[in-house]
């Protein structure tokens, strides 16, 4: 039952005993009340036609832990004040309230300043603002869309490395001596929409041709990589809910590869056992690294594919050339058997191992054989690490 | 127009704060005393001071229940239990007998008074009625508005209560005002209760609410609410007839406790329209809107009074009539049927009834109504004297024989069907002067027993009884029998020299009977005060009287074109009260004290030393002269009894707009020292505020001297101020901000003026936020000095206050 319909009531009832016995003071009384209806309504149509709320958002690309603001600004273009207006934000920035509520004078304006730190990655919105305001009384309390949404995208945390076996230099383009990258020629294996990016070498001009728009060869080159991260994101091996989760960690652990290896100029690839089975063939530059990382941003558990058969599936083509990194929190024993099957005489990988004992996981943890040492690097990441520096001192075996 | 920048700090999402919960409870109490205020104005009954304090009781202790974690079902229990402790203590001192009364016989008067006190007769059960019906509506407003969050229903019982005193008080005359700021008091509840529930969404959706919200909130609410109140009071009401007696009938008791309400002729309980009502309870003005309610002819000469009702009880300065049905308990009265005929009642004059003896003469009329003459309801019969046939069957109404034979009198008639013609015998009394004079104070023992007395109840009732005694006693000095004590005091009241006839009575004091009032200050009033002042001296001298409800002569319709008896035309402007005493072998006998011009004394009988009208000096009849003409009343509006518009009581509209007026001020010095244009413009309003406080500019000084003198003159921060937590956090460090300011504003000028550059865009800022910092705190520099020194007196910057040192 909402305010008006008492009100209401009470209108009828004493305006029939004004009318019937022609009481002035009763009379006034049911003025009053119906005059207090009528100035709600009209009073709260006219506000939510005059307030507008504007607002200052960021956009673009973003990473976990960057801090941002956000400038809101309530205008009330009538002369009748505001007794409140109340503005919702309907982001999901998680740990992000910048709704506020304020009065304002007829003809005023009011400013604000929302600070807030993007915690998760993820693709968010900021907003639809919505505006609640109505008369002071609450009979008509209105609600009015007042500003779009606008989108940000958030990139998972991305930390200095330091130095480890896939990220040394030796696997850098400064040994070109060795023409790993360039001595293997790629196959071409489909086409795309050409990208600025792509030099006109690229463009696959028989497609072109055909469809009327530029297109750009696309080439198998995973098995060129210097690095090659191998991201386990089969369904049920993660816990912890996020961001204190091995999923995250793991995403994080491999945004910082993917970052490290582009600016150190390696080719970088990444393949994933999600449910999209997603590859990201071997390359370099800041159009492989925004790729890769736009994929980690929004990529979740939720393949059936074990890691074990991912890796054997995507090691087939393996030519030995650079390190393969696995980040998994899979106890099992055969994804290790598969990376070992994998391993090339000279050639080490790199286990990154996100103990999901120590997210809320049951059972015990991982212990590591000897012999895995021996033949792995190994880097175990538990809940609470410090993932930025230091990588190699806390690597396992290598 | 300027955006204010605010920035609230992330991470300070408080609770709603205490002050919303206190604000709301506050708004509340002053409500529903407000409420009571208007209900006590009203003159129901004395005491109602205990209904304040039940009130106030009531809202405090919901609050408390209400802030505490307590269920719903605990609080419905505790509400009767803290209820009665608060009620029984306040009224158990005024119940009639409460020494002889047992536990359990005192428990079952309390739950009668309280279940149907509001319905009866009788100030303590009225009063009992009045403070349960407080209790609940103070505990329900409380309930609802600190824990529910529901302003409207939270105000509903009390816009009932407002209602109800509105439509069926005594008077109105002191009831606009409580009752305007209780209409406005419960606006601001409403609103006030809606922030408290935006305060807890918020709390509850992390909405942080900028600071001065709550404060500019509360301000709308204020401003909203008086203009409702405004216009509504420059509305006009869509009519001021009432027709309630088409919808409700509350039988032929006085329905001013319980009845529909409104103005009625000769019983008026505030502004309307004169119309017949069976009580005599002087009121409020009157307009004069005739409408037609019957036509009439009579075998008399001349045209004559129309008896409906007579009023026999007195209470408290009204007059009411009784009856079997009537449940107030006074008086010996009983229904007889009768088929039409003679009416069966008893005729011995000697034992008090009337019969056919020498002093009297039979009347008959014939009359044909046109409209309700007689009020919604069951119709009565209309007589033109002591009622003795009518030919439509019914019911008499009277004081019985006691042996079941008859009845000593016939105080009403009531008709079972609303025949619109019929015809009635009536006995007038013709007795003369001298024939009064020498009845003697034999009165029969119902006469004695019913028509003497002046029924106080409280201290007051008694208190004004003895004032009417001694006014009696004053009035009839030298009188030796009762006919001359009623002529004497019949003849104070026609005295045009020292009482009015007006419509328009002045506004009777709270707590005075209004016949008090109109005997010793008021001196003006319409029929109802006069006959009922009259009957009340009569009966303070030991007279038996009685008051009779009905209609004057009317109009006779003399155009001639009618053949046989005149025809007489009564309109509700006609309903009329006069005054009948009782003379032992003469039975009743009428006076007319009111004096309006129209109504003559009532010629007595064959007494040549009374002068006697043109049409009445060859006729014995008793009744009184007929009206010379079909004029209204001389302070009558006129009209033809069409919608009038009813006036707003000029005191209430002067204090209305002087409110407005100052509330417009207020906006405008508001306004004007919020927003200055230029740097000039502020030192303008400093050089007010050094005025103020007794700081004035001297020539040639410059500002930043100014400002020192004026920063020297500011009251101290003596003012301590109590934490919410409870710890003292010392003075309100007002007088170095403003000190600090002033510097800023000072500085600023001299850059203004001096500087080839000027200001900057951040120094403009800046001076706007200097002077935002002093103009926020001028009415605490202003109390401050008013209370160290009072405003505008002695040199403050050469005094002795101390020197602010940064």
């Amino acid at each position: 039952m909402t305010s008006r319909a008492p009100l209401l009531a009470c209108i009828a009832v004493l305006a029939f005993f004004a009318g019937i016995t022609g009481v002035r003071l009763a009379y006034t009384l049911a003025y009053v009340l119906v005059l207090l209806l009528v100035l709600a309504y009209f009073w709260s149509r006219a506000l939510a036609k005059k307030v507008d709320v504007s607002r200052e958002s960021p956009d673009g690309a973003h990473m976990v832990g960057e801090p941002f603001t956000e400038r809101f600004v309530v205008r009330n273009r009538s002369v009748l004040p505001v007794a409140y207006c109340e503005v919702h934000d309907r982001t999901r920035l998680p740990g992000y309230v910048p709704g506020r509520a304020c009065s304002l004078r007829g003809g005023d304006n009011v400013s604000w300043s929302a600070r807030g730190v993007f915690q998760r990655r993820g693709i968010y919105e900021f907003g639809p603002l919505e505006a609640r305001l109505g008369d002071p009384f609450g009979l008509f309390p209105r609600t009015v869309r007042v500003a779009p949404k606008t989108g940000v995208l958030v990139y998972p945390a991305i930390h200095a490395l330091g130095e480890m076996g896939p990220l040394s230099a030796e696997g850098g383009v400064g040994e070109t001596g060795r023409g790993r990258p360039v001595d293997a020629p790629p196959d071409v294996t489909s086409i795309r929409d050409y990208d600025p990016a792509d030099g006109l070498g690229r463009i696959h001009w028989p497609s072109t041709a055909k469809t009327g728009r530029l297109m750009s060869r696309v080439y198998d080159t995973r098995q060129s990589a210097d690095v090659l991260v191998i991201l386990d994101l089969e369904h049920g091996h993660h816990f912890g809910d996020a961001p204190e989760s091995s999923l995250e960690y793991g995403v994080s652990v491999a945004a910082s590869l993917c970052h490290a290896a582009i600016r150190r100029g390696q080719a970088f690839g990444l393949v994933c056992n999600d449910s999209q089975h997603t590859a990201f063939g071997a390359g370099r530059g800041e159009a492989q690294r925004l790729r890769v990382l736009d994929f980690l941003a929004t990529c979740v558990d939720d393949g059936d594919v074990p890691l074990a058969v991912a890796l054997q599936r995507h090691g087939e083509g393996w030519r030995g050339r650079g390190s393969i990194v696995v980040i998994t929190s899979n106890r099992s024993q055969q994804w290790v058997e598969a990376l070992l099957d994998l391993g090339v005489r000279g050639q080490r990988h790199l286990a990154v191992f996100v103990e999901p004992t120590s997210f809320g996981a049951p059972g015990a943890p991982l212990r590591i054989p000897a012999a895995w040492r021996l033949a792995l690097d190994w880097w175990q990441v538990r809940r609470g690490d410090e993932l930025g520096g230091g990588l190699r001192s806390r690597a396992v075996g290598s | 127009m300027s955006a204010t920048t605010l920035r609230p700090r992330l991470g300070t999402l408080s609770p709603p704060r205490l002050r919303n919960v206190t604000v709301v409870s506050i708004a509340t109490l002053l409500m529903v005393a407000t409420t009571a205020w208007a209900v006590m104005s009203a003159g129901w009954v004395d005491g109602t001071g205990a209904v304040l304090v039940t009130a106030v009781a009531a809202v405090l202790e919901a609050t408390l229940i209400a802030r505490s974690s307590v269920g719903r079902v605990i609080a419905l229990l505790m509400l009767p239990v803290v209820g009665a402790l608060v009620v029984v203590p306040l009224t158990y001192g005024s119940m009639p007998g409460a020494d002889q009364l047992t536990l359990g016989t005192a428990t079952t008067q309390y739950l009668n008074a309280l279940t149907t006190g509001l319905f009866v007769q009788g100030d303590w059960p009225f009063l009992v009625g009045l403070c349960g019906v407080f209790w609940l509506v103070g505990s329900w407003a409380a309930w609802m508005a600190v824990r529910e969050q529901r302003g409207v229903l939270a105000v509903v019982p009390c816009f009932a209560v407002l209602a109800v005193n509105a439509l069926n008080a005594p008077s109105l005359h002191n009831v606009f005002v409580p009752e305007a700021v209780a209409v406005v008091l419960s606006l601001v509840v409403i609103g006030r209760v809606h922030l408290l529930a935006l305060s807890t969404r918020w709390r509850r959706s992390g909405v942080v609410a900028l600071p001065g919200t709550e404060r500019r909130f509360g301000r709308v609410t204020w401003a909203a609410a008086l203009v409702l109140l405004v216009l509504a009071l420059i509305a006009p009401p869509a009519s001021s007839r009432d027709v309630s007696g088409l919808f409700f009938h509350f039988g032929n008791n006085s329905a001013r406790r319980t009845g529909t309400g409104g103005t009625d002729g000769g019983n008026s309980g505030g502004p309307g329209q004169i119309r017949f009502d069976p009580a005599a309870v002087p009121g409020g003005p009157l307009q004069s809107s005739p409408v037609s309610v019957l036509s009439y002819t009579t075998d008399a000469e001349s045209a004559v009074y129309l008896r409906v009702v007579n009023d026999n009880f007195f209470s408290q300065g009204n007059w009411f009539p009784n009856g079997p049905n009537l449940g107030n308990g006074y008086g010996i009265a009983e229904a007889l049927a009768a088929n039409g005929g003679t009416i069966p009642r008893d005729r011995d004059p000697l034992a008090g009834g009337v019969g056919s003896a020498a002093g009297l003469k039979k009347v008959t009329t014939r009359i044909i109504l046109s409209g309700p003459a007689t009020g919604a309801g069951t119709p009565l019969g209309i007589f033109p004297g002591e009622p003795d046939t009518i030919t439509v069957p019914g019911n008499a109404v009277g004081v019985s024989t006691g042996k079941g034979t008859g009845l000593l009198t016939v105080d009403q008639y009531r008709m079972n069907s609303a025949s619109t013609l019929f015809t009635a015998t009536a006995m007038t009394a013709t007795a003369s002067a001298s024939q009064l004079r020498a009845a003697g104070t034999s009165y029969p023992g119902f006469v004695a027993q019913n028509y003497l007395g002046l029924n106080p109840v409280t201290a007051s009732d008694r208190a004004q009884v003895a004032t009417l005694v001694k006014i009696a006693q004053q009035w009839t000095l030298g009188a030796t029998n009762p006919y001359d004590a009623a002529a004497l005091i019949e003849s104070h009241l026609r005295d045009s020299t020292v009482f009015t006839y007006t419509l328009k009575p002045p506004a009777t004091r709270a707590g005075v009977w209004p016949v008090i009032d109109f005997l010793t200050r008021t001196h003006a009033g319409y029929c109802q005060y006069f006959a009922d002042a009259m009957g009340a001296l009569l009966r303070a001298s030991g007279i038996p009287t009685r008051l009779v409800s009905g209609y004057g002569p009317g109009t006779t319709d003399d155009n001639g074109s009618r053949t046989g008896p005149q025809l007489h035309t009564v309109t509700t402007s006609d309903a009329h009260v006069w005054v009948e005493a009782y003379f032992p072998g003469f039975g009743w006998v009428p006076f007319e004290p009111t004096p309006d011009g129209f109504y003559a004394p009532i010629v007595r009988g064959a007494d040549p030393a009374v002068p006697s009208t043109p049409s009445a000096s060859s006729s014995p009849t008793p009744e009184p002269t007929p009206k010379p003409a079909a004029t209204p009343p001389p302070d009558s509006n006129g009209g033809a009894g069409g919608v009038t518009g009813a006036t707003i009581p000029p005191g209430l509209l002067g204090g209305v707009l002087g409110v407005v007026a100052l509330l417009l001020a207020v906006v405008i010095l508001r306004r004007w020292l919020s927003r200055p244009g230029t740097l000039l413009g502020v030192w303008r309003r400093v050089a007010l505020l050094g005025a103020l406080l007794g700081v004035r500019r001297r020539s040639s000084e410059t500002y930043a001297a100014y400002a020192r003198r004026l920063g020297v003159a500011l009251p101290a921060d003596t003012v301590t101020l109590i934490h919410r937590d409870g710890g003292d956090v010392g003075p309100r460090p007002v007088r170095a901000r403003v000190v600090a300011a002033l510097e800023q504003i000072a500085d600023t000028s001299g850059k203004a003026e001096f500087s080839l550059s000027g200001l900057d865009e951040r120094e403009s800022v800046q001076w706007h936020r200097a002077w935002e910092r002093i103009r926020r705190v001028i009415p605490l520099l202003l109390w401050r000095t008013f209370l160290t020194r009072g405003l505008g007196r002695g040199s403050p910057a050469d005094a002795t206050a101390p020197a602010y040192s940064p």
